[in-house]
């Protein structure tokens, strides 16, 4: 019996373990779920509903999933100064993160606009001031993996793990923990940590893979530039929407702040190589 | 630059243990070619700058682990110690190290004391590296300031470095999966190998 599945999604690989519950059907329903997600909410995709509002201002009646995506992306919004901006596509295309991947900036990146300059929401009902293109890169694909445990569950199964790329959830009705390593930035061969999660999500965020030139996937939406200050970031969290979406907001705003808004542990790795983590973070750096 | 790696330092302090016994253990001496640069006055009172410094040879490689919980000290040869005690001379290299392959440098922890002037007279600092295969696996200092004010200085900077963050290598380690960025498409990979190429022509 084939205990995981691995699959390409999202941009990067997934791999799914459900233990002896693996069934054919429950694999179909997960990559069925995933690709409606991405019909909707990649900007890659030339025919998806976020492609469509990049060309044309109006009202949306947005899919029932949206509200939850856009509640979280609101919050961190605020707690970070707009930091984390959920219309960084134009700018992420400008530097040359664009659907053929050509990674040539162009000489002038767009910033994003403002939240409430461009965009009305009350779920259903979205209205668009002018086109903006989406990008949720920061916390879509935590959001997905939260989706997909959820058909998991509904399916009676309780212990399993989910990793889209790195961005794992893991659940185990005996309670066994879960040891991740924390990947090197500068040297993939090897893990500058150790972490231990159990029934929680882990989701970590680094420049080294997705970089080219001055840039990483994570854009400063008021320099235009990639920040350097960082070098990898990790959160541990209770959902994996929340903790995907939290690292990149560390990228921005110091974790202290973060933490009067929300529930989480993390792990810092700044560019000189020193380290921060949180009291309660379950695990730790190696050190010299 | 805030600094809070606790229980790192913790197994540190386990594994400091446990080396110095197998330094003991060592029969044989071995003293390697050593350079002793000789730091300022201005280097001891600036962690951070000689953070970068010890991070060029402390980020490699580094075989050693310092988990408790998963402790495969058994791989390790007895003399091939890993540790932060200056004082101690360098472990012989184990006799399969040296016939598996040539290395540039002996393997094994040297230890040098650099001497300066600091306002307050002449002053050293004992510094220790541990080198593997190469690759630098630990660096220590050992505060030997004479007066209060360089003492002071000096634990500044051995602090303030101790705390960097090191890769270990995957394999070295028992784990069930690694967290990172995330990987990239095949797209993206093929995109930046052409950049790359444009770059050197």
């Amino acid at each position: 019996m084939k205990e995981y599945f691995e699959f390409k999604a999202t941009g990067t690989s997934w791999t799914i373990n459900l233990g002896e519950n693996y069934s054919n059907e429950i694999r179909n329903t997960i990559i069925n779920r995933i690709e409606t997600f991405e019909q909707n909410y990649s900007r890659f995709r030339s025919d998806s509903l976020v492609s469509k509002m990049a060309h044309t201002a109006g009202t949306y009646t947005m899919p029932e999933d949206a509200k939850n995506l856009f509640a979280l992306y609101r919050r961190l919004y605020d707690i970070t100064d707009g930091m984390v901006n959920p219309f960084m596509g134009k700018t992420l295309s400008d530097a040359g993160y664009d659907p053929t991947y050509s990674l040539q900036p162009k000489e002038n990146i767009t910033k994003p606009p403002q939240w409430d300059a461009v965009m009305k929401y009350e779920h259903p009902t979205l209205t668009l001031e002018k086109p903006v293109t989406f990008d949720f890169g920061a916390a879509g694909k935590g959001y997905l993996v939260d989706i997909v445990a959820k058909i998991i569950e509904d399916s009676g199964i309780q212990s399993y793990m989910i990793n889209a790329g790195g961005d794992i959830m893991y659940r185990n009705e005996k309670n066994k923990s879960l040891r991740v390593g924390l990947e090197n930035p500068e040297n993939q061969q090897q893990v500058v940590g150790v972490a231990e999660i159990i029934n929680q999500s882990i989701c970590g965020s680094a420049g080294n893979r997705r970089a080219w030139g001055e840039f990483t996937h994570i854009i400063d939406p008021k320099t235009g530039k990639s920040p350097k200050n960082i070098l990898a970031v990790w959160v541990v969290a209770e959902n994996t929407a929340l903790a995907d979406g939290l690292t990149t907001a560390l990228f921005f705003t110091n974790p202290e702040k973060i933490q009067t808004a929300f529930k989480f542990e993390y792990a810092i790795v700044y560019a000189d190589h020193s380290g921060k983590i949180s009291p309660n973070f379950p695990g730790t750096f190696f050190s010299n | 630059m805030v600094v809070c790696v606790v229980a790192a330092g913790i197994g540190g302090y386990a594994v400091y243990e446990n080396s110095t016994k197998k330094a003991v253990m060592a029969q044989q001496e071995q003293l390697g070619e050593v350079s002793t640069s000789t730091p300022t006055a201005q280097n001891t009172t600036d962690p951070n700058q000689s953070s970068n410094q010890t991070t060029i040879l402390g980020v490699r490689n580094n075989n050693d682990d310092e988990d408790d919980s998963n402790d495969d000290d058994d791989d390790v040869p007895a003399n091939s110690a890993k540790h932060n005690t200056p004082q101690t001379t360098a472990p012989a290299p184990s006799p399969a190290d040296t016939a598996k392959k040539t290395t540039k440098y002996k393997d094994g922890t040297y230890t040098a004391t650099g001497s300066y002037d600091s306002p307050g007279g002449p002053d050293r600092l004992g510094v220790s590296i541990t080198i593997k295969n190469d690759v630098v696996t630990s660096t220590s200092a050992t505060n030997m300031a004479g007066d209060r004010t360089s003492s002071r200085y000096q634990k500044m900077f051995i602090s303030g470095y101790q705390a960097l963050v090191i890769g270990k290598n995957i394999d070295s380690i028992n784990l069930d999966i690694v967290s990172g960025s995330s990987l990239t498409p095949q797209g993206f990979n093929d995109a930046l190998s052409k950049i790359k190429v444009q770059a050197k022509a």
